[in-house]
């Protein structure tokens, strides 16, 4: 086991020949700057780190560390928030490491059929992100007050009922019409991109926002076309915020979520 | 399973492991930006890295401590293979 000093991590790859502007940017490892590798058509973009602290033993340890894996995704986020200046990027997954140039080469070389495809694919489009943020008391609010005089038609001795299923049928009624909110955005976003997926929602103490994710979609979208998906987002937020939603709108960001789950050769 | 424990240092020091929670605005970016480069993005085995199983176990105590719910792999995947491969192509 021969452990040497350092080793290559990569971030991305691009099309041969597309240099995305790097300078004054530094990799994972703050110590080393980026550089690209290019092999049989494909460029990677990479940057040494130290196997002291990106190693496989060390890795184990420091991605259990919050602050670490802070620093380094927001590194990593960084490199690829330059590579989308090129016309099309595969991002690889946080942490894609080979011990020296000579086997990146070999990863470009086995990989150039995938790589090759996926940046004609890509090539011209970046991912944006919407949630849908729902408050249910908001909503159920809203939609409490002409059913409340309904109920109060009622008997008297049948009030306490009459409240019970009436605020049952406001609650199904709010999450009927959240959920219809949340597929007619997915399904008029979708018109306007070149590819959707809808991503698990994200938990509500870590949205912090106050409401439930109803939403959580990735949409590829032609960067030419990023106006017009911005302004159906903008149209889309106008009605929600009508009736008590949230929608939330980032990007452009690197085709995460456009790359299909592939497990390469080790 | 759940042998990964994510550690997050405070400043005042008063935060146990366990009780530690992303809540900052910054938090929530980082979050996106985790959910992406952690959960998304080509995987491809380097020759250094830990195997994939090691990671999907960090990814997994990740959303456990930020309380981020999505999945790796999966349903999503192949959602995005059956649309990109039908609708990228130029019309």
């Amino acid at each position: 086991m021969t452990e040497q000093a350092l080793a290559k991590y990569v971030y991305c790859v691009v099309a041969a020949g597309q240099r995305p502007s790097l300078e004054g940017l530094m990799g994972v490892d703050p110590a080393f700057g980026l550089e690209v590798v290019t092999h049989g058509g494909v460029s990677a973009v990479v940057s040494d780190v130290r196997l002291e602290e990106f190693g496989a033993e060390a890795l184990k340890r420091n991605l259990e560390d919050l602050e670490w894996l802070e620093r380094t995704a927001l590194a990593h986020n960084a490199v690829l928030a330059r590579a989308l200046a090129c016309e099309a990027v595969v991002p690889l997954r946080l942490c894609t490491i080979f011990s020296d140039e000579a086997h990146v080469r070999d990863m470009l070389e086995r990989e150039r059929d995938y790589f090759l495809e996926s940046l004609e694919r890509l090539r011209g489009h970046a991912e944006w992100s919407v949630k849908v943020l729902a408050d249910p008391r908001k909503i159920e609010a809203r939609e409490r007050g002409p059913a409340l005089t309904a109920g109060a038609e009622g008997a008297p001795g049948h009030e306490f009922f009459a409240r019970k299923k009436n605020e049952r049928l406001i609650r199904d009624e709010a999450r009927a019409m959240v959920e219809a909110a949340a597929q007619t955005t997915h399904a008029r976003l979708r018109e306007e991109a070149a590819a959707a997926v809808l991503l698990r929602p994200q938990h509500p103490d870590v949205s912090r926002r106050s409401g439930e994710m109803v939403l959580n979609g990735a949409y590829l979208v032609e960067r030419s076309r990023a106006a017009a998906f911005e302004a159906v987002t903008q149209e889309l937020a106008e009605r929600h915020r009508r009736i008590s939603l949230d929608l939330e709108v980032s990007g452009p960001w690197a085709p995460y979520n456009f790359v299909a789950a592939r497990q390469g050769a080790t | 399973m759940g042998a990964v424990q994510l550690r997050r240092r405070q400043a005042g020091g008063d935060m146990s492991d366990r009780g530690a929670r992303l809540t900052t605005q910054r938090d929530i970016d980082l979050v996106e930006i985790l959910d992406r480069a952690l959960g998304a993005g080509i995987v491809i085995t380097g020759d250094v890295t830990l195997s994939l199983a090691d990671v999907d176990l960090v990814y997994l105590s990740l959303r456990l401590v930020v309380g981020s719910v999505p999945t790796i792999r999966g349903e999503p995947a192949d959602e995005v293979h059956t649309l990109a491969a039908g609708a990228v192509d130029p019309r």
